[in-house]
């Protein structure tokens, strides 16, 4: 069995992409997900925990970190280690930041090893994905579209290569991401554009 | 003004005798934030001290939520800094006021207490901070030695 673990992401192109990935990577297995919020059912989790062969959690970065709600779950987990649960899954994270460089998670990254040392629980694979803010928008022909489209594509190329590496139970390398296909510079000036069309959006609806 | 945010108990807090002045604010997991916009508070001062738990090589999950109330202070826009794409800062105080981070656990890792600094400076880079001094602790007692610190 694969545990997903929700860590609350943004992911433009429709939460299911990632959940989807793995499930088609790994058919003949049951895939459970599960959201991190407060009121977990933790006799649930605890199961969960102890019957996956490989735990694969999805989380925004924010300012280097995972959100105060992951760090929570985290060390709840690892108190049920400490009290006598056995996780023998391998760790699987992807993590995303709207930021342009998939480099930006790594921080994030160490502080999950971290745990996965403190909880005893073997390392998988860490896929940082960078420039999360685009989205995969289907529709008009214009340039903006094909960027958004070419970026999101080379994002579901990685996360299926990282749904092989779960799906086979496999260790590997981490892997950072960015959307190649566009430079640095033109990013910032396209999110900048986006969000300041979508303000004025915004300020224009509030009237 | 300072702000120092820790995620001590509060008698543990009022036993370390920090020196602080009447203008300092102190945000705690025990203490009522009293509906204070700390993100505000955050964006005015001209030291940030972070007094957390050292949490897997990072910040505990109270100083880091609070760290996530200063969102409106930073973006939605990117800007280039460093050769890094970064979030625009807005705050009054961006490359004037200084951080001070400092983790306290009896059982840091070297590997952990590597993962805190890389943390803390790149937060700093992030927030925009004039500088960044880190310090970490074995015991809660000996954070007194950030009296030395702090200004």
């Amino acid at each position: 069995m694969i545990l997903f673990l929700d860590g609350g992401y943004t992911l433009a192109d429709g939460s299911a992409a990632c959940v989807e990935s793995i499930r088609e990577c790994a058919q003949d297995e049951e895939l459970v997900s599960v959201k991190i919020c407060e009121g977990m059912d933790w006799d649930g989790i605890y199961r969960h925990l102890e019957d996956a062969h490989a735990i694969v959690l999805a989380a925004d970065v924010y300012l280097d970190s995972v959100s105060a709600n992951v760090l929570e779950f985290l060390e709840k987990v690892e108190q049920a280690v400490i009290g006598g649960e056995s996780i023998g899954g391998k760790f699987y994270a992807i993590l995303y930041t709207e930021l342009y460089e998939g480099e930006q998670t790594s921080v994030a990254m160490e502080v999950l090893k971290n745990f996965c040392v403190h909880a005893n629980i073997t390392w998988g694979r860490g896929l940082g994905i960078g420039g999360n803010k685009v989205e995969a928008v289907s529709g008009r022909r214009s340039l903006w579209n094909r960027f958004r489209r070419s970026a999101a594509d080379f994002r579901q190329r990685s996360l299926r290569e990282q749904a092989l590496f779960i799906g086979e139970k496999l260790q590997g390398t981490d892997v950072y991401i960015k959307p190649e296909e566009v430079s640095r510079k033109e990013y910032i000036r396209k999110m900048n554009h986006e969000m300041k069309k979508s303000n004025r959006v915004k300020i224009a609806q509030n009237f | 003004m300072k702000v120092i945010v820790h995620d001590l108990q509060e008698k543990l807090w009022q036993e370390l005798g920090m020196k602080l002045q009447d203008q300092d604010i102190v945000i705690s997991g025990d203490a009522d934030s009293g509906g204070r916009d700390i993100g505000g508070l955050m964006g005015k001062c001209s030291q940030l001290v972070l007094i957390s738990r050292c949490v897997y090589g990072g910040f505990s999950p109270f100083v880091q939520g609070v760290l996530e109330k200063y969102k409106k202070h930073f973006g939605p826009l990117l800007e280039l800094r460093h050769g890094q794409t970064h979030y625009a800062v807005n705050s009054a105080n961006k490359n004037t006021f200084g951080m001070v981070c400092c983790f306290y656990g009896d059982n840091i890792t070297p590997r952990e207490e590597q993962s805190a600094r890389i943390l803390s400076v790149s937060d700093g880079i992030s927030l925009q901070a004039r500088g960044v001094r880190i310090a970490f602790y074995d015991t809660v007692d000996k954070i007194r030695q950030l009296n030395g610190i702090i200004v």
